[in-house]
């Protein structure tokens, strides 16, 4: 009843106005925005690698190098600071899809292997203040 | 049915997009570093831009205030800042005892200690500046003519506490204004995780000691190691003791205090206890420790490490130092 009232009220407009569609875009482009800037805008020193949420290895990204996994099918590849997943046996392929990653906070999940890469800071930079 | 559905959209869309443009704002981070209070301050706040540039405005404003005021005649103040902040200090040196005394200005003056060459003066000058020093008065307005103030153990406190009350006012989360031996931690930051601030090793000031974890404090470290100077292969500290004229001996290395964040004049008095703590040393540590209203942190000349209860403090391995029993 009342979604008919509202239908009859609104005869004549279009779906969507010039100024829904204007709106819309300016939300979507704030929201991307602010996506982007609170994204990993702190580059990591570090990047832990979890078995199962357990720390299996830890990777630093201040040397680029290529890491073949223990016990795994699977190599991961630094370069320039960042970090991916270069190689894996998984079928799906999504770790290797995400590409390289670098600021703290960010990771890489091999849902398959149940493998996780996540980038941290080393303690020097977790340190809000050095007193005198 | 889908215009209905439209319309409920845009109060939708309109909250989400305020409140990501809210979260991208309050997690905004701007620093600035400059020279102020004869050292290199920083400022990081999560806030407006426009309150990290008032910050560092009313901390060169107060900055150049305590410098042209420096060894001014306790009767002839001018100035809202150093006159207030030296109000206070006379009643907390009072309350703290501890050998403070903000009277010394010509005995500070003397020495040269803020200047670039300091050296050791004449005993009979020492005499002569010794005696101006003042005690026993809760008042300025109390003091004789031409007695000259040292506000040196608590402007840097003082300024602490001012930038708190900016602080307090705007909309800023989180923030960190380092002023040297001073330090203010305000607010609480984004990810809820407490403050971590480095010590500096004493005896090695390029490596830390530790490092402190607490929520919103005003933080005062005092020690010989920074700033001293050396004349005929002696070294001499930058805390003059007001009983003999001469730096402080002491066999503390490092001392750091803490004040809980809404403590009453919480900058002043950890600054202002941090020199006392270090000019008394051990002997009179325990006396501090006891203290409520602070936590304390101190290193001495044994490797030592002596730490108030309460306070999460990690030490680092290989220092060389250990906790004292």
């Amino acid at each position: 009843m009342k979604t008919q009232a509202s239908a009859s009220r609104n005869n004549g407009r279009k779906l969507l106005s010039a100024r829904d569609i204007l709106f819309l875009a300016a939300v979507i482009v704030i929201a991307l925005a602010a996506y982007f800037l609170m994204q990993g805008k702190e580059r990591g020193t570090a990047a832990v690698v979890s078995f199962e949420g357990e720390a299996v290895a830890e990777i630093p990204l201040d040397r680029d190098g290529v890491y073949p996994l223990e016990g795994f099918d699977m190599e991961l590849t630094v370069k320039n600071g960042e970090i991916c997943v270069s190689r894996s046996d998984c079928p799906d392929k999504i770790c290797e899809k995400t590409g390289f990653i670098s600021g703290t906070g960010q990771s890489i999940v091999c849902l398959p292997n149940r493998i996780s890469v996540r980038i941290i800071s080393n303690t020097e930079n977790e340190i809000d203040v050095v007193l005198n | 049915m889908s215009m209905y559905k439209f319309k409920c959209l845009k109060p939708v869309c309109a909250v989400s997009a305020a409140v990501l443009l809210l979260c991208s704002c309050a997690t905004e981070k701007s620093s600035a570093e400059f020279y102020a209070f004869d050292t290199y301050c920083g400022i990081t706040l999560y806030g407006k831009e426009k309150e990290l540039s008032s910050m560092k405005e009313l901390m060169e404003d107060m900055s150049s205030e305590f410098q042209n005021a420096y060894g001014a005649d306790a009767n002839t103040l001018t100035g809202e800042y150093i006159s207030d902040c030296a109000e206070r200090s006379l009643l907390l040196s009072k309350e703290i005892g501890g050998g403070l005394n903000i009277t010394c200005g010509a005995l500070t003056e003397l020495w040269g200690i803020s200047t670039d060459t300091p050296s050791v003066p004449s005993q009979e000058d020492i005499d002569k500046a010794l005696g101006t020093l003042r005690g026993g008065f809760d008042s300025l307005s109390e003091l004789p003519n031409g007695t000259r103030l040292d506000l040196g153990a608590s402007a840097k406190g003082y300024a602490c506490d001012k930038a708190a009350e900016l602080l307090s006012v705007s909309d800023t989360s989180c923030a960190v204004v380092s002023l040297g031996s001073s330090t203010l931690l305000y607010g609480e930051k984004s990810d809820g995780s407490s403050f971590k601030a480095a010590v500096k090793n004493p005896d090695k000031p390029s490596e830390y000691l530790g490092m402190i974890e607490t929520s919103a404090a005003f933080i005062s470290t005092s020690g010989g190691y920074e700033r001293y100077f050396e004349q005929d292969g002696v070294k001499y500290g930058h805390i003059l003791s007001a009983e003999t004229g001469y730096p402080v001996e002491t066999d503390l290395t490092s001392v750091t205090v803490i004040v809980p964040y809404g403590t009453e004049n919480g900058g002043i008095l950890s600054d202002m206890l941090a020199t006392a703590v270090y000019s008394e040393g051990t002997a009179e540590l325990e006396r501090y420790m006891d203290r409520e209203d602070c936590f304390i942190i101190a290193a001495d000349e044994n490797q030592r490490v002596y730490v108030s209860r309460g306070v999460d403090f990690t030490l680092y391995e290989n220092t060389g130092f250990s906790f004292s029993e």
